[in-house]
């Protein structure tokens, strides 16, 4: 949970950000395989040939081979003014303008005081469909953020900032021509193909299964098998074509109807 | 035909393109091994193409007789399938050549085969193969009941080029014409029954093999252009150990320590090669790349004994690339 505060205009809307995404990775411990120990890691320094404490390390910059300027903790925090660390709202736009690349870690933002003000924001963005972008620093990192009002309330999404994208390295490829029977056919395919996408339609797989596995072995048993030993059904591709060639069927039939009436 | 007696299959011309017809039935075809299966009271016999007994080599296909009402002989590809189930090659290249019981039970669990049925030829002491092939699919039908071992071959009538559209858009081999009225004929290659392949299949010769840290990496595949070999590709080790031993034992006895021969390097080689004499041949699945003639997932199909490695010509498509290089 961050503590931080939304600036709008001349409103100030103390808030407490909330991560959406839970982290459901599996952690491992590295261990020594011959005593089940764990690995312990220890910062040395080559100048001493001694083990450094967490207290005397600072952070360099390397600027040229081997020279360096260094930096504490201090240096960090004189850079960031207090007003860096509220969440200054720039501008409004349109969701659709912001492509999804950009999208970095989103948060739930709950309202800590100041209520009516956060429900005016809120209900002012819905009603004018706009979302605000804005920056603030969390952590040592600045971030271009995106705040918008969901089911009446606000979430926010930090962003990569322009420099950080990328050159796209695919080349132009040609265009299909536009009346071939495969660009039909595909477009056939992608149609019958079609649903409107549920999240939870998809689950993690793997994810289970390590879980399982993990029980298995504190159970005491031994994993005997994680592959299946039944094989699945071969791929079902007449479902598909049968499907695509209705669509194909209705798309003719379709003018027909037409010159009748 | 009698039940257990070997049967030589019936054979695919290859053609080049689909094309749709009232008199033919379509199918997809799947890259795995062909084979006869006998089913009976007593139990499962299978044989491949050659007449080899792989019974033992699936044991988990041993029950697959339960699933047919009658005494039959099944034309059929025996596969390994991916979770998606696409069929995977290499799961097949790890199980063929397993002699050890408990290499080949464990495997059978690991990476398990199915036989998937399209065509019956005999049932209950009557040699079926001169009925017409609609009325063998139906009595296919009514005789084999599927399940996570043995399954149905996937066919739709008339729409084979629809049916290649899809079979390319998911990746898979190519796909089977046979005509409708067509008669089952044991051993015989007609235009009866056709094959159009997604994916291309060449011999090559085999010239060496790169080596990365001690260990061999890419096996070099070339073919001939007049008396030169030109290099046009490699692929990686990574095909069945039975293969990889031939190929191993046969370097042994035939290394040399350059290529004595004029080879034209239609690819760039990193690591060090070690080089043996032009005589091995193999055959390589790929799907096709279009722009640049590369081979796009290619496959180790396996040792070709029956084939003059000077036979192995250059397609002669590659002939100006090899003057621009």
């Amino acid at each position: 949970m961050i503590k931080s505060a939304i600036s709008f205009g001349l409103v100030y809307i103390p808030v407490t950000l909330n991560l959406v995404i839970k982290n459901n990775d599996i952690g491992f411990n590295m261990l020594h395989k011959k005593y089940n120990s764990r690995i312990r890691y220890i910062k040395t320094c080559p100048e001493c040939d001694g083990e450094v404490q967490a207290s005397d390390i600072v952070k360099g910059y390397e600027y040229d081979d081997d020279q360096y300027v260094t930096f504490d903790n201090d240096d960090f925090e004189k850079l960031k003014s207090k007003k860096d660390k509220t969440i200054t709202i720039l501008q409004f736009a349109d969701l659709k303008d912001i492509d999804p690349i950009y999208y970095e870690k989103s948060y739930y933002v709950s309202p800590n005081g100041a209520e009516q003000a956060y429900s005016l924001l809120v209900n002012a963005m819905q009603k004018e469909n706009k979302v605000a972008i804005a920056k603030s620093i969390l952590g040592t990192k600045e971030s271009l953020i995106v705040i918008r009002a969901k089911d009446g309330s606000l979430v926010m999404s930090t962003m990569y900032f322009y420099e950080e994208v990328q050159a796209n390295p695919t080349k132009a490829v040609k265009a299909p021509a536009k009346n071939s029977e495969e660009y039909k056919l595909a477009l056939n395919i992608i149609k019958s193909m079609t649903k409107p996408f549920k999240a939870s339609d998809y689950k993690d797989d793997y994810h289970e299964r390590l879980l399982n596995a993990i029980q298995t072995k504190i159970n005491g048993k031994q994993i005997k098998q994680v592959v299946s030993n039944r094989p699945p059904n071969v791929i079902n591709l007449l479902d598909a074509l049968k499907k695509s060639l209705k669509e194909q069927e209705k798309a003719e039939e379709k003018p027909k109807i037409r010159r009748v009436k | 035909m009698k039940i257990n007696e070997n049967i030589s299959p019936m054979l695919l011309e290859e053609i080049d393109k689909p094309f749709n017809s009232k008199d033919y039935y379509f199918e997809v075809k799947l890259d795995g091994a062909r084979t006869i299966a006998h089913l009976s009271k007593n139990g499962v016999y299978l044989q491949n193409k050659r007449f080899v007994d792989i019974t033992a080599t699936y044991p988990e296909l041993k029950d697959i007789n339960k699933q047919v009402n009658k005494e039959c002989i099944l034309d059929g590809e025996l596969v390994i399938l991916d979770r998606d189930g696409r069929p995977l090659f290499s799961g097949l290249q790890k199980r063929a050549h397993l002699k050890d019981a408990k290499k080949i039970k464990r495997l059978a669990s690991e990476l398990p085969a199915k036989f998937v049925a399209f065509d019956i030829l005999y049932i209950n002491g009557k040699d079926i193969t001169n009925l017409p092939l609609t009325e063998r699919e139906n009595l296919l039908r009514q005789t084999v009941t599927p399940n996570s071992f043995i399954e149905l071959s996937q066919g739709i009538l008339e729409k084979g080029k629809e049916l290649f559209e899809i079979v390319k858009a998911n990746n898979m081999e190519g796909i089977v014409a046979k005509r409708l009225d067509s008669k089952y004929l044991i051993g015989k290659r007609t235009h009866n029954w056709l094959k159009i392949k997604n994916w291309k299949d060449e011999d090559f010769v085999i010239v060496g093999f790169t080596i990365e840290s001690n260990k061999p990496k890419d096996l070099l595949l070339a073919q001939y252009k007049g008396k030169n070999l030109v290099l046009r590709s490699s692929i990686y080790f990574g095909f069945s150990k039975f293969d990889i031993d031939t190929i191993l034992n046969f370097a042994l006895d035939n290394l040399l320590h350059s290529p004595p021969y004029q080879i034209t390097l239609l690819k760039e080689i990193k690591y060090d090669v070690i080089w043996i004499k032009p005589k091995l041949v193999c055959t390589v699945e790929y799907m096709l790349l279009t722009d640049n003639l590369g081979m796009r997932q290619p496959i180790f199909k396996g040792i070709r004994t029956d084939k003059a490695p000077t036979s192995c010509t250059l397609p002669k498509e590659f002939y100006a690339k090899l003057k621009s290089s």
